[in-house]
């Protein structure tokens, strides 16, 4: 397992269509993903899950990745953030 | 009827122009009470494949929608079905639901309620409004699936329950019950919940039916209505009115009607004063929802395109795509019209969730451009999308919100860099795209004559600069009476921009409210302005004064007001010149 923590910097936030993208990867993965904020863990392959973590700008979420893809995995999951879900 | 009550008046945010007058009927969504029924073992792999083959079911349907929706109300429209699509993929939802069914031995609608609720309840939970808006969605997504799956669920046929035309009530509308509502069934629409970026206050307005919404405590009232009437221009509702407010309300609904036969006509004729200036009447809208107004109206294009709508309604941010999109559709519906669209002016009134942040005094704070700035991501998709879809040519664009000329070359360097980068990519726009400003802070105005070298034309916002000018909140009412655009500081303003832009010569337009009130009307013609900008109703109305108007006398007029100092000389001469030379005035 490897665990990693990673500030939301595009400026909306976590909402609908960047959950999607990374629900995309997180589906694609064969490992567990579980995102958890403040006291909140979701499962990472739901839309619904992601979302209702409402992570805004500047928030700190911590992904959590278990199984044989986890190292692809947290890689493109950090990209994803780090390049603001490539839709700014 | 059960008891009767007396006249009372209800208030709520007027999302639909026009008065409707008629019986309610009550829309109500069943509460989702799917009861609990046990399953034996062998029963639960066809429990699922049902609940599998309602999913797809559901898909299809949705899909469906957002297709209708597409040819109906536009882009944004259809933007709505996108985030349910979503939802329903939702894999874990779906495994959730698969779970539950065989674990619990439970039927498949009862899983889907169950989980429905539980997330619902999560959602609105959240202390984000976006966020916790979204409980409607998955609401609205569950309830599909599960009218999928059983009888127990069945959507009301307003086709067929109606008596005749009624007025149409509701706690809320649902995406889904789009298609269920017409024009030729329904009266008007009330809500009780939402606001005017509600889905039932864009659905209204695409279906141009009378409509108020977010009018608190109306279903208390549902058993007691006889007759009611909705105002959908200040957002009153009266139940059951006295004869004498009936009978206003009546000759209102009669002459509106009158009023409406009579502006098609004008709307035929040539927009020219008496002594033959040609006056270009813009429309402003804010979705492409009011692209048929515009054209109904025979207005001579789009003045004033407010993005910040297009953000606030969406469920999510837009894309370059989305945006692109929606601005391609209105400059080829609209073609060879203009159309001007203004970049994002998000602050003060209109603070989004999405990209709030907590300023003390939000009016002079982070807004417009300075807003744009702090998010050059957003600007750039913004910038991207406008661009992609000038290539026809009859797109400008304008830069709310500026109070210096850095702000201004700033955003032109930042539009010439998004050029290039388009340019390198083999889009194609036109590389000539005119570019103005808002002129609505008075920094600005005061050196208008350097800041007309800079732009391709100005746009006079009434409202922000009579605001900033006199330093009151148009919000605010204890200063409301304060805050009146027909102060001659005002005036003097609206005379110094003219005269720069006609000195530099460049295009110069109003866009405010003030365009729209026919008394000012005579005065802005007299200042010199050949462009206004109203709301796509009042095209009509502002070319039928127009039509009788003379320059000449509108620049006497105007120089008259330029030389007294209150509000009330300025108003009265302004009110003495409407009676002499254009009689009633068409919006009493």
């Amino acid at each position: 397992m490897i665990v990693e923590k990673v500030k939301i910097i595009n400026s909306l936030g976590l909402h609908a269509r960047p959950a999607a993208q990374l629900v995309k990867i997180t589906t694609r993965c064969d490992c567990d993903v579980f995102i958890s904020k403040d006291e909140m863990e979701v499962n990472a392959k739901s839309i619904m899950g992601v979302m209702m973590l409402a992570a805004e700008v500047n928030s700190e979420i911590i992904i959590k990745c278990t199984g044989p893809d986890e190292n692809l995995c947290m890689n493109e999951l950090k990209e994803l953030v780090k390049n603001k879900f490539y839709e700014e | 009827m059960n008891k009767k009550v007396k006249e009372k008046v209800l208030k709520g945010v007027a999302a639909s122009p026009g008065i409707a007058i008629g019986t309610p009927f009550n829309y109500v969504h069943e509460t989702l009470n799917v009861s609990r029924e046990t399953i034996s073992d062998h029963e639960i792999e066809a429990e699922i494949i049902k609940y599998k083959a309602a999913l797809e079911k559901t898909k299809t349907d949705i899909v469906e929608d957002k297709k209708n929706a597409a040819k109906r109300g536009g882009q944004e429209a259809a933007k709505i079905f996108d985030a349910h699509l979503l939802i329903i993929d939702d894999q874990v939802l779906i495994d959730e639901a698969v779970y539950f069914i065989s674990s619990h031995n439970v039927q498949a609608s009862y899983a889907v309620s169950k989980i429905m609720k539980d997330y619902q309840m999560a959602f609105e939970k959240l202390q984000n409004q976006y966020f916790s808006q979204r409980a409607f969605d998955i609401e609205d997504v569950c309830r599909r699936i599960i009218k999928n799956m059983s009888s127990e669920l069945d959507h009301v046929d307003l086709s067929t329950v109606l008596k005749g035309k009624q007025i149409v009530i509701s706690n809320n509308i649902f995406p889904s019950d789009t298609l269920n509502f017409n024009k030729d069934l329904i009266l008007g629409i009330v809500t009780e919940s939402g606001g005017s970026t509600s889905h039932a206050a864009i659905l209204s307005k695409s279906l141009e039916v009378p409509a108020v919404v977010g009018v608190t405590g109306i279903t208390k009232y549902m058993n007691k209505i006889s007759l009611m009437i909705v105002d959908g221009f200040t957002g009153k509702i009266i139940i059951n009115p006295k004869p004498s407010t009936f009978e206003t309300y009546k000759i209102r609904q009669h002459e509106e009607q009158k009023q409406v036969e009579e502006d098609l006509k004008y709307s035929k004729m040539p927009s020219v004063t008496l002594d033959n200036q040609a006056i270009k009447i813009l429309s402003n809208i804010q979705s492409t929802l009011e692209i048929d107004s515009v054209i109904k109206w025979n207005s001579d294009g789009v003045g004033l395109f407010r993005t910040e709508f297009l953000f606030e309604s969406s469920l999510s941010i837009l894309s370059e795509d989305d945006q692109f999109k929606i601005y391609d559709e209105v400059s080829e519906k609209l073609y060879p019209r203009d159309v001007t669209i203004r970049l994002l002016d998000i602050g003060g009134d209109k603070l989004n969730d999405k990209m709030s942040i907590k300023e003390d005094n939000p009016f002079m704070g982070v807004r417009g451009m300075r807003l744009l700035f702090d998010h050059p991501d957003l600007l750039r998709a913004h910038l991207r999308a406008i661009l992609r879809a000038s290539a026809r040519n009859n797109i400008s664009i304008i830069i709310p919100f500026v109070a210096n000329l850095t702000e201004i070359t700033k955003t032109k360097m930042l539009i010439e860099r998004t050029k290039k980068e388009l340019a390198s990519e083999g889009y194609p726009f036109n590389d000539k795209i005119k570019i103005g400003i808002m002129i609505e802070i008075p920094s600005i105005v005061m050196i208008s004559e350097a800041v007309a070298e800079k732009v391709d034309f100005f746009s006079i916002g009434t409202n922000d600069l009579t605001q900033y000018l006199l330093a009151a909140d148009r919000g605010n009412e204890r200063v409301s009476n304060i805050y009146d655009s027909f102060h001659p500081a005002v005036i003097k303003m609206l005379d110094i921009t003219i005269r720069s832009a006609k000195k530099k010569n460049i295009d110069v337009g109003l866009c405010g409210q003030m365009a729209g009130y026919p008394i000012a009307i005579p005065l802005l013609i007299g200042l010199g302005l050949r462009e206004l900008s109203v709301t796509p109703f009042l095209v009509p109305v502002v070319k039928k004064i127009i039509r009788r108007l003379d320059s000449k006398k509108c620049r006497i007029l105007a120089d008259n007001c330029l030389k007294v100092s209150t509000s009330r000389s300025v108003s009265s001469l302004l009110s003495d010149f409407f009676e002499k030379n254009i009689g009633e005035n068409p919006l009493q």
